[in-house]
């Protein structure tokens, strides 16, 4: 038992440690870590043959290829256009903008289902935008092209709304500067605002991205789900769950996990980087 | 209430704030603690009033060891460098705050409460700033009701920290002849 | 001689145009515009049209479809459902969300980067996977399942489950929003406050729950959003028995499979609505406490895999 005034000293004057430090900790183990110790565990159970039989299975290969590059080209999207939308809400004025800028929230606050079926539904071939696409040869629903649009709408206010603040914090001096010293807007763009919003973008790209992949709801109205073809990795562990291979399904949930830690790791680190730069 | 403070001494990390302090003070008296700015007052002054822990020392209040006791057991008032009001609250409900939270038996009835508060806002010069906000008052106004705050629990002793941080000289004469006069 | 005799107009006009974007901005009118364009084209094509198109779909067959959509027996139960998994799931991440901000904010100790982080898990999970965990611990395969059959208790394909689920998907929530809020504010007034002789719950009661409301208030309307909108992990412990385990999500993906468009977008709309209601409080306590809330990734917080 520590004297009490090394417990007074690491904890401070104000009351209450015990009961909410207590009571988080209960909380944090039987909702949050307990349960996810279980894809864990569950994992131990197979042989080590079992597991890579699992996670390496041409099907799952396929589906870690889909999640992947539509992640990376829906976040790529998002990454060009989201500067410009940006850009646009934070320098310009123009009638509309306000409710813009509220709407840009949208895509977390819309249920994904909702977004899945209403997204299929404009680009299926007869519907608002997919008769055009269909006129041109372009098959969006059903096809991993259909997929990379619904991980954009998803991914949108990631880009967006990382890169607002940083924006509106923006030191207008330095473009002033490179005005004076006879520098054309293109060059005070690429030369002195993108290197500063470089961190921020970077930011807001790894988090669209890292949502794209886990993305369930949306993605399985428009994809199509054909095995090999539109199958994303969270409909693979579904699919396994309901034929009742849940070591299969723990097994390519646990990589996922792996992922998803190290891309918040990642997403930390770039974080520590811009903390440094700024100060 | 006579304070002793018995070679007392802290660090923060690496950095060295108080080392072997030791200071008499004795019912009554008042006292300033002058010193550069990183030089310990504000440490020396929170380990005394119970919001900071030392390393090691003792801290005895009327002559008994009160180093682990909890600040609410010093009876010591504590005027904060930067006020510490509460934002939400009226001046008047800043000032009633401490007779408010007494436990059932010792608390004054509204009535009570009231007189009190006037007549310390009273002791202040501010009883017109009664239902005003911080957020609406200057900074040496905001000191003198941090001041009021603090008597209104009659402590024993009562703390201040850079009194006379933020105020210019005018202000500054006016609220040394106040803290004098309130002792 | 010859610089002062510009015409006036010109002078202003070269005025007018560098002046015409906020903060300094210089490029042409027409770049501008073009830029504007853009952007509303690409919001246009991802963000409005949604909308438009679930209200679109939702009344194609007109009003009296729309309403029987919505009133029909699954669609209340699905509706009952939605309503009470929020009841149940805010309350309880509230506690959980001032609990934990007071612990963390409000003292020092070690390991508290750690459980920042560990908070943070449901956030960059799966919606799959957030269900799947709760399939294996209470599942007929678990080390539970036994006992649950033999005391006949129903977790998985079962209320419960739905509301453990919803519970993991939406718990850093109101504790996210809350941490940066109270580190801003500090403790100086608690300090005071203490000062004074009150006791913790005066303290939290009186002194720092008028100063987090909105803070509160907002992770308080994320966090039932989300409840109400959870669609992956529900549906993995959810069993889809009509009339019994489905949510609203979960009864509009129904319907659509098969094929029941108006009624599956009639459905839909209802959550479409719920999402507007959402933003526009969402707006509204940003305006009122004339702070920007975290709702998307800010400096220090990361929200990978933020899923509804």
């Amino acid at each position: 038992m520590k004297p009490k005034s090394i417990l007074l000293k690491q904890r401070g004057v104000l009351p209450g440690f015990g009961l909410t430090m207590g009571f988080t900790i209960f909380y944090l183990s039987m909702v949050i870590l307990i349960p996810i110790s279980m894809i864990f565990i569950k994992t131990a159970s197979m042989s080590w043959d079992q597991f890579v039989g699992a996670v390496t299975s041409p099907r799952a290969m396929a589906a870690y290829y889909l999640s992947f590059t539509a992640s990376f080209i829906a976040a790529m999207i998002n990454g060009i256009f989201g500067i410009i939308v940006a850009w646009v809400l934070e320098r310009y004025n123009f009638p509309g903008k306000r409710i813009i800028d509220g709407l840009l929230d949208l895509p977390f606050a819309l249920p994904t289902a909702v977004a899945g079926i209403t997204l299929t539904a404009i680009y299926s071939s007869n519907g608002w935008f997919g008769q055009y696409l269909e006129a041109i040869g372009i098959k969006a629903a059903y096809s991993p092209l259909g997929v990379v649009i619904v991980l954009t709408f998803v991914g949108l206010p990631f880009v967006v709304r990382t890169l607002q603040p940083v924006l509106h914090d923006f030191d207008k001096e330095m473009e002033d500067a490179a005005a004076s010293l006879g520098a054309n807007r293109w060059q005070t763009f690429t030369k002195v605002i993108l290197p500063e919003l470089l961190p921020a973008l970077l930011t807001g790209f790894v988090l669209a991205f890292a949502r794209g992949l886990g993305e369930y709801g949306s993605v399985i109205f428009i994809a199509g789900n054909m095995p090999m073809r539109t199958e994303i990795t969270p409909l693979l562990i579904m699919i396994k769950l309901e034929q009742f291979d849940y070591a299969g399904a723990s097994a390519i949930a646990a990589v996922f996990l792996l992922a998803s830690f190290t891309l918040l790791l990642l997403i930390n680190l770039l974080q520590r980087r811009k903390n440094l730069v700024r100060a | 209430m006579s304070i002793e403070v018995a070679n007392i001494s802290k660090t923060f990390g690496t950095f060295t704030a108080l080392k072997g302090v030791s200071i008499t003070i004795t019912s009554g008296e008042l006292v300033a603690l002058l010193g550069p700015s990183g030089s310990g007052k504000t440490t020396l002054l929170r380990i005394i009033a119970g919001l900071d822990v030392s390393d090691s020392g003792i801290i005895r209040l009327d002559t008994e060891d009160a180093t682990l006791r909890s600040i609410r057991e010093r009876r010591v008032g504590f005027v904060f460098q930067h006020y510490a009001l509460f934002r939400h609250m009226t001046v008047f409900q800043n000032i009633a705050f401490g007779l408010q939270v007494k436990s059932r038996k010792l608390r004054p009835s509204k009535d009570e409460t009231r007189e009190k508060v006037f007549k310390l806002l009273m002791l202040v010069q501010l009883d017109w700033l009664a239902d005003r906000y911080p957020s609406q008052l200057s900074g040496g106004q905001r000191q003198r009701i941090a001041l009021a705050r603090a008597l209104a629990v009659e402590p024993k002793v009562l703390l201040l920290d850079e009194p006379f941080g933020s105020l210019d000289a005018k202000v500054r004469l006016e609220f040394a002849t106040l803290a004098t006069q309130a002792t | 001689m010859g610089k002062l005799s510009m015409p006036m107009n010109t002078t202003i006009a070269a005025r007018a145009t560098l002046n015409a974007g906020i903060g300094g901005g210089q490029e042409s009118k027409l770049f501008r515009w073009a830029l504007i364009a853009i952007a509303t084209a690409f919001l246009g094509l991802f963000l409005f049209a949604p909308i438009i198109a679930v209200f679109a779909k939702a009344l194609e067959k007109g009003l009296s479809v729309y309403f029987s959509a919505i009133t029909e027996p699954d669609a209340q139960a699905a509706i009952r459902l939605t309503i009470l998994t929020a009841a149940i799931t805010v309350p309880l991440n509230l506690c959980f969300g001032v609990a934990a901000a007071w612990a963390i904010t409000k003292f020092d100790f070690f390991g508290k980067n750690l459980l920042i982080t560990l908070i943070d898990i449901p956030f960059s999970v799966s919606p799959v996977i957030s269900g799947m965990i709760f399939v294996l611990l209470f599942g007929a395969q678990s080390l539970l399942g036994p006992f649950l059959t033999a005391h006949n208790i129903k977790i998985i394909f079962a209320v419960p489950g739905i509301v453990l689920a919803t519970i993991f998907v939406t718990s850093p929530f109101i504790a996210r929003e809350l941490i940066p809020v109270m580190q801003a504010q500090g403790s100086e007034e608690e300090q005071a406050a203490i000062s004074l002789g009150a006791s913790g719950w005066q303290i939290f009661w009186r002194v720092t729950l008028p100063n987090i409301k909105w803070g509160l208030l907002y992770g308080v309307i994320l966090c039932n959003a989300r409840a109400m909108g959870e669609f992956g992990a529900v549906s993995v412990v959810s069993g889809h028995i009509r009339g019994l385990t489905n949510t609203m999500p979960l009864h509009v993906e129904i319907l659509y499979n098969e094929f029941q468009f108006v009624a599956a977008f009639s459905v839909a709309s209802l959550l479409t609505i719920l999402a507007l209601v959402t933003l526009a409080a969402k707006n509204f306590v940003q305006k009122k406490s004339r702070q920007r809330f975290i709702t998307s990734p800010v400096e220090g917080i990361d929200y990978s895999g933020v899923q509804l």
